[in-house]
């Protein structure tokens, strides 16, 4: 189809007619500036081909330039098919449509239809009503205004339909991708049936979901509420058992009689305990007395025993008597006889000792005298020294100075002569040189009187040197404190002094004198006072005096014996009383031995006689018992209690053990427990009824209330409810899963299939598309969008339309419309290209290659461009058009 | 003494394949079941009726379920009705059987819920005739609940009639087999002239002198014995054999049936098969249908609408099992597939079928109709 002219009158900013004309087969450029009128012209070219004449729509009011009563007008020339045609319409006002049709006029309705045959579209069919829809086919996507060029075209169904019948035409086979949609449809109706928007069960799925689990609710409470009514007919049953139990009037009167039996036993077994207490003490008495007679009859036996030993060991006894007074005799002489040699011996040592004894008295008397002499002579040394100490001490008390006084003396003495050698270094020294006598007079001081030469005077205070016929000289020292030095040594001098005269020495070497006279008589008190210590002793005078009163001799002192006789007669003596003593000794050892044997014989004796004496009162004492024994209970008489008693305790004994052997079973504590025990359990069969009773009626007004009801088939018909919901529970997920692969499977089909259907459309875009981005590759979706753009550079992810750049998404949109345009006018329909201000936001680089595509595709197709760009329209080239007020 | 055996009423049974309607019905058939019996023993002047066990299918019937059997049986008041509790309805303590009780009963109906000897009167030749009845006290006894019935006393010369439920030869497919066993010889054992037996459903002979009577209404498929639906007419003889008739007193009939479809001449067959299966009355008739083979689009419609539709709607129930049932692609499914994506579906769905595939199966026959449809549209 091509384009030839184009007539504009009243339409919009056009109030005057134009005329486009000489538009060429392939690419033609239309430059205007801005508010030109390219928009309108493009809106001219709609509304001839798509609007009906006789349509009074919002849009066709639009197109009178100003409100008023004008009638746009528009007329457009184009060949198709080989032939030439032409239309013309008015708008509005007397409306009116002409179509010439290689010389065939059609007019008004006819001319419309006809158009719309040429022109593929359906106008006449759909209708008049929504002109704007009509023209919603595929030219839309041809026919892009400004602004439009950045979007895809948005395809409808008239328009898809129009590229499948190209795409199939070019493919020479039906896709089915249409019969697949009809398919589909059903199907997802019915899937909707089940499922809601977000796939969750709806209706009577979802109702049928919440009866499965409501009736299996509704079971188990049933089923709890049947347990619990089984519960309680078997708790009825145990109760009414119970209370059968409890009630039973034979095991009523079982408990009485055997409560009855249970005391009689008791009572049995109470007088059963007191007989075998009684037998059990009878037979302890019988035991009791059987060993007091056999006790007796031993005691008997063993008296008589004892008295037989007695009697034995009496003999034995009077023998050993006998035999120890003989040895006591024996024994006797033999000691009398060692005693009367041992008293002569002791005779004669005695005499031996006294003689002994007498020489030794006589040398303690020498020795007392010699004693006596020695405290004699002591105690007159002693008298001698203590007249000497008295006598020294006397001279000691007379001699002064003592060693205090002295030693005062001595300091005192120092201090005088500090003081004048101070007062002599205070001194004014006078050198005289006097050819004259003269005399030096010192106030308060002695006159001196000066020889002629030369002499010093020491001053100390003011002095008066007269020389006679001359005259005097007064001299006054300068000396600061002389008078105090001067008081000093006065004073000093003056102490010394009083201490000489109290001393009565005249001067120190005298008191130094006297001093060592004291000295020396101090040491010889010392020496008397030893001497007189030494003859004393320890213990005084007194004591020395008593001891010479004591010592001294009764008779008076004689004069000494012969000591050394003395003490050879005295060793003779002793001698002799030493042998003498041996020989009493010997003779006392000697007398030892016999005198053991008489003491032993004494001892064997007496315990001789003291065993026979013991044995004799023995026997007396068997006798006595042994008679008052049988004269109590003789012999004969007691065997015979000793059988009696024997008997006696065999029978106690054998009563007892047939007691025992018929005792009544237990003991009295067991009898009692089961007495209580009994009037226990009676007492609980009597609260057990009450219980039960209670227990019963319970149950009963509980079972009761549930039984009527019918459990089981409320059971039964939950279960039914139950399976009868997920009966359609899973039917609606084997009708889903069923729709759902189908849906799946088709989709996936037609998937494919549209991918074999898309690709010869793809195959015309691709082209177009390397020129502008070398390596490049797009999808479409089943709306022949562009969904997608593989670049070489962005990897193998494809790219999604909306992320593009604005530039290359109107790039990508306008290679779209050219390849729609394209594959119509290969498939013979009507189709050529018309932008509006497109390419606005190309790059320079961009915009030529654009330019190329597009020079390239004019070839093939015929396109306007309208451009407000003068630079755009230099550089597209093309054939250039104008517009001209119509002549 | 001539006497109707009967058993396994089982009144208030659910029928959950049912739907509600057909459930009223199968109901009320069991009830109906019981005025069927007391008919049949006024024609047949017979005045004993005795009933073995699971008159009631629950331990725990609603009020209404427990008097229903009870006021049939008091329309046949010349009729002497003997019950004893099944399994179903074991004689709990304060179960139904004493709520029975403590109602009241009518003097024709006697529940035996001791296993005691029960004097049943004379014969019109003056014979004697003794009921022995064993006592279900819980619904899975271990043990053989007959055994009491051998050392019950009975006046010399007496007929000795046992009445027992529990299972003689044993279900193989029943969970608790080897409960409520009942001895194979018990008859001989205690010196029965019969023993008239209830628990299997189908009516069949136990044993010498021992029967199940079946419940007298079907109620289920597959029952065994003669399928239940009637009721044992005994003639009981004294040290003889005793002479048995069964009776028909069912309405439904139930049949199991199996069909393998490939053309559309099968099921025709089929259809007129169901409907000569199902005899005159359709309506009470419930049929339980598997069917395998393949049908292509058109006679899977066909199927649908002969089968499914026509002899379904005629008949009291038909269950269909046509899991095995597949799709093949005739030549007009295929020729309404085109070459398109649309045949490329099919073939995808054909190959996971294939393989076994339930659901790409159903996917499948899904396509073909609704391709059929749209071409048809």
């Amino acid at each position: 189809m091509k384009l030839r002219s184009l007539s504009v009158d009243q339409f919009r900013r056009f109030d005057r007619p134009v005329r486009l004309d000489g538009i060429g087969d392939g690419l033609n450029v239309l430059c205007a500036p801005n508010e030109f009128g390219k928009s309108t012209l493009l809106a001219a070219i709609r509304a001839v081909l798509f609007e009906r004449h006789n349509s009074r729509t919002e849009s066709i009011r639009s197109y009178q330039p100003r409100l008023g009563s004008t009638a746009p007008a528009v007329s457009l020339a184009f060949d198709h098919d080989g032939a030439s045609h032409s239309i013309e319409k008015r708008f509005l006002l007397r409306p009116h449509a002409r179509l010439v049709s290689n010389g065939v006029v059609f007019e008004a309705d006819a001319a419309e239809e006809n158009l719309a045959g040429l022109l593929g579209v359906s106008a006449a069919r759909s209708g008049a009503r929504n002109a704007a829809r009509q023209t919603a086919s595929i030219w839309d996507a041809l026919l892009v205004d400004q602004g439009q060029s950045f979007a895809q075209a948005e395809l409808g169904d008239g328009a898809r339909a129009t590229l499948s019948a190209c795409l199939d035409a070019e493919l020479g086979a039906v896709s089915g991708g249409v019969a697949i949609a009809r398919l589909l449809k059903p199907v997802l109706a019915q899937m909707a049936e089940r499922l809601d928007g977000h796939g969750r069960p709806r209706d009577r799925y979802k109702a049928a979901l919440a009866e499965v689990e409501d009736a299996a609710r509704e079971g188990a409470a049933l089923q709890a509420r049947r347990h619990a009514l089984e519960d309680d007919l078997s708790e009825l049953e145990a109760a009414r058992c119970a209370l059968a139990q409890a009630s039973d009037p034979r095991a009523e009167a079982e408990g009485r009689a055997a409560l009855a039996e249970a005391r009689r036993h008791r009572d049995a077994l109470l007088g059963q305990r007191d007989r075998v207490r009684q037998a059990n003490a009878a037979v302890e008495l019988a035991a009791e007395q059987r060993r007091q007679v056999r006790a007796e009859i031993e005691r008997r036996a063993a008296l008589r025993g004892d008295r037989d030993a007695n009697e034995r060991a009496l003999s034995v006894l009077r023998e050993a008597e006998g035999e120890a007074l003989r040895r006591l005799a024996e024994a006797g002489a033999a000691f009398e006889a060692g005693r009367s040699a041992h008293a002569d011996a002791q005779q004669r040592a005695d005499a031996a000792a006294r003689a002994m004894e007498r020489l030794r008295a006589q040398r303690d008397e020498t020795a007392k005298h010699a004693r006596h002499r020695l405290l004699r002579d002591r105690l007159r040394a002693a008298e001698a020294e203590t007249a000497r100490i008295a006598d020294l001490s006397a001279r000691i008390a007379s001699t002064r100075p003592d060693e205090t006084a002295i030693g005062v003396l001595r300091q005192l003495s120092l201090a005088d002569r500090a003081d004048r050698a101070a007062l002599l270094a205070q001194a004014t020294i006078m050198s005289i040189g006097l050819e004259v006598p003269a005399r030096l007079e010192r106030p308060g001081v002695s006159d001196i009187a000066l020889a002629p030469g030369a002499q010093r005077v020491e001053l100390n205070g003011p002095a008066r040197l007269v020389i006679a016929g001359v005259g005097a000289i007064e001299i006054v020292p300068a000396a600061g404190d002389r008078d105090r030095l001067i008081e000093q040594a006065r004073t000093s001098a003056r102490a010394l002094r009083q201490a000489l005269d109290a001393a009565g020495c005249a001067d120190l070497a005298e008191a130094e004198l006297r001093a060592a006279e004291r000295a020396r008589l101090v040491s010889e008190l010392g020496d008397a006072r030893r001497a007189l210590a030494h003859a004393l002793g320890p213990d005084g005078l007194d004591a020395l005096r008593a001891a010479e009163a004591a010592a001294r001799p009764a008779g008076g002192e004689k004069p000494p014996p012969d000591d050394a006789a003395l003490l050879e007669a005295l060793a003779r003596a002793q001698g002799e009383a030493e042998a003498a003593s041996l020989a009493e000794r010997d003779l006392r050892d000697a007398l030892r031995a016999p005198e053991a044997a008489r003491d032993s014989a004494r001892a064997a004796l007496a315990e001789a006689e003291l065993g026979v004496r013991t044995a004799e009162h023995e026997r007396l004492r068997l006798a006595a018992a042994l008679d008052g024994a049988e004269r109590a209970l003789p012999d004969a008489a007691l065997a015979a209690r000793a059988e009696t008693v024997d008997h006696a305790h065999t029978d106690a004994a054998t009563a007892l053990t047939a007691l025992l052997a018929a005792a009544p079973e237990g003991t009295v504590e067991l009898a009692d427990a089961r007495i209580l025990r009994l009037e226990q359990a009676e007492r609980n069969r009597a609260d057990a009824r009450t219980r039960e009773r209670e227990r019963i009626a319970r149950l009963e007004a509980r079972i009761a209330a549930e039984e009527g009801a019918g459990l089981d088939e409320q059971i039964e018909q939950a279960a039914r409810r139950g399976e009868t919901a997920a009966r359609i529970v899973s039917d609606n997920e084997r009708e889903i899963a069923v729709l759902t692969l189908l849906r799946d499977t088709l989709r996936e089909a037609d998937r494919a299939a549209r991918e074999r259907f898309l690709a010869p459309l793809i195959g015309r875009i691709s082209p177009y598309l390397r020129a502008l981005f070398p390596g490049a590759d797009l999808a479409l979706d089943d709306r022949f969008a562009v969904s997608g753009l593989v670049r070489p550079q962005g990897g193998a992810e494809a790219e999604a339309f909306g992320t593009l750049s604005h530039g290359t998404r109107e790039q990508v949109a306008i290679l779209a419309r050219l390849a729609f345009a394209d594959m119509l006018a290969a498939g013979h329909h009507p189709s050529f290209l018309v932008l509006d201000d497109a390419l606005a936001f190309a790059d320079a680089d961009r915009m030529d290659r654009m330019f190329d595509i597009l020079h390239e595709a004019s070839r093939r197709l015929q396109i306007l461009v309208l451009t407000c760009r003068p630079d755009v329209a230099a550089r597209l080239g093309g054939h250039a058009l104008t517009l001209e007020p119509a002549p | 003494m001539r006497f109707l055996h009967t058993s396994d009423w089982q009144i208030g049974k659910g029928f959950r394949f049912a739907d509600d309607e057909t459930l009223g019905v199968l109901q009320e058939q069991r009830l109906e079941a019981i005025r069927r019996i007391g008919r049949l023993a006024r024609e047949q002047s017979v005045p004993l009726v005795l009933v073995a066990g699971d008159v009631w299918d629950m331990a725990q019937p609603a009020e209404r379920t427990l008097r229903q059997p009870i006021e049939c049986m008091r329309q046949f008041g010349e009729i002497d009705w003997h019950l004893i509790p099944g399994n179903h309805d074991p004689h709990l303590p304060g179960g139904l059987w004493d709520r029975q009780r403590r109602h009241g009963l009518p003097p024709n109906i006697h529940l035996h819920t001791t296993a005691a000897p029960v004097s049943l009167g004379a014969d019109p030749s003056g014979r004697e005739a003794w009921l022995l009845p064993a006592v279900l006290d819980r619904r899975h006894a271990l043990g053989d609940p007959t055994a009491a019935l051998d050392s019950m006393p009975t006046p010399d010369g007496a007929l000795r009639i046992g009445l027992a439920h529990g299972s003689a030869r044993g279900f193989g497919t029943d969970p608790d087999e080897g409960a409520n066993r009942i001895a194979a010889d018990r008859a001989q054992r205690s010196g029965l002239d019969y023993l008239a037996l209830g628990d299997w459903h189908g009516a069949t002979p136990a044993g010498p002198r021992s029967w199940y009577s079946g419940t007298p209404e079907t109620d289920g498929f597959d029952r065994g014995g003669d399928g239940g639906g009637s009721v044992l007419l005994v003639r009981a003889r004294s040290g003889a054999d005793p002479v048995v008739a069964s009776h028909r007193v069912g309405r439904f009939r139930w049949h199991r049936d199996a069909a393998t479809l490939f053309s559309a001449d099968e099921i025709d067959a089929l259809d007129h098969r169901l409907r000569d299966l199902a005899g005159e009355d359709l309506g009470d008739a419930l049929i339980w249908l598997r069917v395998a083979g393949a049908l292509s689009a058109d006679d899977r419609l066909r199927f649908e609408q002969r089968i499914r539709d026509g002899v379904g709607s005629a008949l009291r129930a038909l269950r269909i099992d046509d899991s095995a049932l597949e799709a093949s692609l005739g030549d007009a499914d295929l020729g309404v597939l085109g070459s398109g994506a649309l045949r490329d579906a099919a073939e995808a769905l054909q190959i996971r079928a294939a393989a076994a595939d339930r659901i790409a199966a159903a996917a499948l026959q899904r396509l073909l109709l609704l391709a059929r449809q749209e071409s048809g549209a």
